[in-house]
């Protein structure tokens, strides 16, 4: 053979097996058809009307972040994933939200107060309250917000948090507040204002349009979004604590993966990443990190109306048969704290007590498997990859369990609304953000439930919750949660292994500390925070 | 480089007849003329073959592509007689290589040496059955639009050109899309993707030898059009035919590691190499051997049956 044919020959098939290696480390620019196209809002800050001290305090510089490339489009009160929620969350407010050790913060509203038979809560608002487009936030707007959110037809997520709960939204005779008067008496609902898809809106606004008219409240307005590239943004002169915002602006540029965004975060396009064992096995501790509560868990879904499931047994089997540290410190990098199959975050301030911690031990699943293998099959999404394979390797090893894989895309995993893999396969992975225990169970446990994957039922643990929301006895409420807190981990329908903290790893550029988490609940809050030049 | 992805020429691509090939002037068979000369003709075939092989032994890069595709044939059959396994935690996560673990370990602490030898199981289970069916297919499809031309060569070669202008890549993924990942569907799905490039080139090479007396003469003598195929056309583009059933073969180990890298085809936690390459670009800089061993594999075995194929083609003009 010639020497060039075999130069050739050989460049072909190594450029061909190099591409595949190399494939994911490009960022890719393409526009997803679905997104909208860019859009230039006009900014308020170029009104006369603008106050002052927007300028005067936005000298801290552009802050630069890196999201996955949203797909679809970016709807307030439908969104549910976590960067079209950044992107929205930047630009929007909330009543409430909540810091990373469970505290209640005011933010547009002031107080929070229920009513003596615990009935209805009073939202007192912030006076002199304004959009970003300058026109006033009344109750009104709050009013209007919620009865989209809770009525029959609405399509959001946010609707089964208040479903059961929230019987009307009315603005008080003064207009200064919001009245929302309940079914039951619930002591954590002002919590629940601090959940997803509760940014106030104008009255009338056409939420689905929100992407090419990003009115809002938040500490930024969106300048511009690019479909496919990225959004920027704007210190929003009219934010209700405008002088705390010291950045001039956030850029949000858009990866088409992690590893794209790692090495954006290496070469300083951008000053922050989200913690996860590929971003600490490549930058070590050579970066500021900063912990801001806790982000979500990974719950391992029984369906409970599939054999061998169906079995309290087998499921318990399982659950005894992982080492939940080991899968701390390999799934999560050590970013985690340990589960015990009940589902109350760690920063929740009423934790149980007197449930045991369950340790690997082969021989309770010997024990309770009576000798039989169990074989099934784990479906989960692609983000879910590493803890799946972690679970199967964990499960296999002990000799009772032979455990297959479904990794499927995430919008393979989550298709569908009453038919869906992540709802009705024997065993799913599914990750669940952080919210309040009794939020949890109506999402979670509760009979009829439309996320109810395990299909489980218990009429027991939904009179102990509705008893917990009821009471504000510390005393009793601590009796409450133990009790369902044991139930949970008896019946055990969701193993939860870990509950994963919200790291992030700051470039040095950045100056100042966030004041609550990057999330929802925290109300994407950058106030003191900047960039050195 | 010819490559079963590649459009074909409607002209000769492949070797033309050898001398074996039985030649009558005019037309005009001799009345002392054997006319089941396949006798002879088989004799003279055997001793060409037998020369192109001694061709091939004396090449540097046909013997070390040969060994490269034979050690990962045996590593596919046999790794799991060596204790190696590709599924359990060793204990250490990103384990660099060492003594112990000459490839060291992956992000479950799992033998990167282990699960490379194993991912040649996944490699070429489903490329040569691809690739064999896809030679079969656009073989017969290919002789018989060549040997008939008329309508049955239109209609076939329209079908074709449309099929071969589809990226294989889009389509594959939309056709796995469709009916899913199974390791039948693969096979199936790579030969339906392949047969119409393979169809092209051998209809060129059946063109060819159209026009030589060895057909006329057995046309003349009366024999079927099937006989005439599969005992006078086929042994006379069957270097072509292999040619292009190793090109397939390459082409198809590299689709199906393209497709599992995509998500798209083997499941974790399978130690296939596109897999694995997925799995582990995450931590190329913190545990670059996770990425290259079994990149390397990749690369090796497509480099070697594709050189396995152009020593061939060489040889056999």
């Amino acid at each position: 053979m010639k020497l060039s044919t075999l130069r050739r020959t050989s460049g072909l098939a190594f450029f061909a097996a190099v591409a595949l290696t190399l494939a994911a480390c490009s960022s890719s620019s393409s526009s997803s058809p679905a997104t909208p196209p860019a859009t230039s809002p006009s900014s308020p800050a170029a009104s006369p009307s603008a106050p002052a001290s927007g300028s005067a305090a936005a000298s801290g510089g552009v802050y630069n972040i890196g999201l996955i490339t949203p797909e679809g489009n970016i709807d307030p009160l439908t969104t549910a994933n976590f960067n079209t929620m950044f992107i929205v969350g930047l630009a929007s407010a909330q009543l409430i939200i909540e810091s990373p050790t469970g505290k209640l913060e005011p933010q547009l509203a002031t107080s929070w107060t229920p009513s003596a038979n615990k009935l209805s809560w009073t939202i007192a608002l912030r006076p002199g309250l304004k959009f970003s487009n300058g026109q006033s936030l009344t109750a009104n707007d709050v009013v209007s917000t919620f009865n989209s959110i809770i009525s029959p037809k609405s399509q959001s997520p946010a609707q089964s948090s208040f479903a059961g709960i929230v019987k009307s939204v009315a603005a008080s005779p003064d207009g200064q507040s919001v009245i929302f008067t309940l079914d039951q008496p619930y002591s954590d609902f002002p919590y629940l204002l601090t959940g997803a898809n509760t940014w106030v809106l104008p009255a009338g606004f056409n939420a689905n349009n929100w992407i090419n008219d990003p009115v809002g409240a938040g500490q930024f307005i969106l300048q511009k979004y690019t479909a496919g590239e990225g959004v920027t943004y704007t210190k929003n002169p009219y934010y209700w604590d405008a002088s705390a915002v010291k950045l001039s602006g956030i850029d949000a540029k858009f990866y088409s993966d992690d590893q794209s965004e790692l090495l954006a975060f290496q070469a300083g396009q951008i000053d922050q990443i989200t913690s996860d064992p590929t971003v600490v096995a490549a930058l070590g501790t050579n970066y500021r990190q900063e912990r801001e509560g806790y982000a979500k868990f990974d719950g391992l879904v029984f369906n409970v109306t599939k054999a061998p499931f169906n079995s309290q047994n087998v499921r318990q089997a399982v659950a005894w048969a992982l080492n939940r540290q080991a899968i701390v410190q390999t799934a999560y990098s050590g970013d985690a704290t340990v589960g015990d199959d009940y589902a109350t975050f760690p920063d929740y301030g009423v934790q149980p007590q007197g449930v045991p911690v369950r340790e690997q031990n082969d021989a309770k699943v010997k024990q309770l498997l009576d000798g039989q293998t169990i074989s099934f099959t784990i479906t989960t999404y692609q983000g879910e990859q590493t803890l799946a394979e972690l679970v199967q390797q964990e499960l296999d090893a002990t000799g009772s369990f032979n455990v297959k894989l479904d990794v499927m895309t995430e919008a393979a995993y989550y298709a569908g609304t009453t038919v869906s893999p992540w709802l009705d396969a024997p065993v799913t992975i599914t990750d669940w953000a952080d919210r309040l225990p009794a939020q949890l169970y109506s999402l979670m446990y509760a009979a009829g439930s439309s996320w109810n994957a395990s299909h489980y039922a218990d009429s027991q643990l939904g009179t102990l919750n509705t008893e917990y929301e009821a009471t504000t006895s510390s005393t009793q409420r601590q009796s409450l949660a133990n009790q369902i807190a044991q139930i949970e981990w008896t019946d055990v329908p969701v193993i939860i292994t870990a509950f994963m903290e919200n790291d992030i790893y700051l470039s040095n550029a950045v100056q100042g500390t966030f004041p609550n988490g990057q999330d929802f609940s925290g109300g994407f809050d950058f106030r003191g925070i900047s960039v050195a030049s | 480089m010819d490559s079963p992805l590649q459009r074909a020429p409607d002209t000769v691509a492949g070797p033309v007849a050898g001398p074996e090939s039985p030649h009558f002037a005019d037309g005009v068979v001799p009345d002392d003329v054997d006319t089941g000369a396949a006798g002879t003709a088989g004799a003279a075939g055997t001793a060409a073959s037998t020369r192109r092989l001694r061709a091939l032994l004396r090449r540097p890069t046909f013997v070390i592509s040969a060994l490269i595709v034979a050690w990962w044939i045996a590593a596919a059959l046999t790794w799991h007689l060596f204790g190696l396994n590709p599924y359990t935690s060793t204990g250490t996560l990103n384990a660099p290589p060492s003594w112990a673990q000459p490839f060291g370990t992956d992000y479950l602490g799992r033998s990167v040496f282990a699960r490379t030898m194993a991912g040649a199981d996944s490699a070429l289970a489903v490329g040569p059955l691809g690739s064999v069916l896809a030679t079969l297919l656009g073989g017969a499809l290919g002789v018989i639009a060549g040997y008939f031309r008329g309508w049955v060569d239109t209609a076939l070669m329209r079908v074709f050109d449309v099929l071969v202008v589809l990226p294989p890549l889009i389509f594959l993924i939309v056709v796995v899309g469709a009916f899913g990942a199974s390791t039948p569907a693969l096979i199936v799905i790579i030969g339906v993707v392949f047969a119409p490039g393979i169809a092209r080139i051998i209809r060129a090479a059946v063109l060819a030898e159209m026009g030589k007396k060895y057909v006329t003469t057995a046309k003349v003598q009366g024999e079927s059009a099937v006989r005439i195929m599969t005992t006078e056309l086929v042994p006379n583009v069957l270097p072509t035919v292999i040619i292009q059933a190793t090109l397939s073969l390459s082409a198809a180990i590299l689709l199906t590691a393209t497709l599992s890298f995509l998500g798209l085809g083997w499941q974790p936690p399978s130690p296939d190499w596109g897999l694995t390459i997925s799995e582990n670009l995450g931590y190329l800089e913190s545990a670059w051997w996770t990425v290259l061993a079994p990149a390397f594999a990749v690369a090796s075995l497509v480099v070697a049956t594709q050189l396995i194929a152009d020593n061939i083609k060489e040889v056999s003009s």
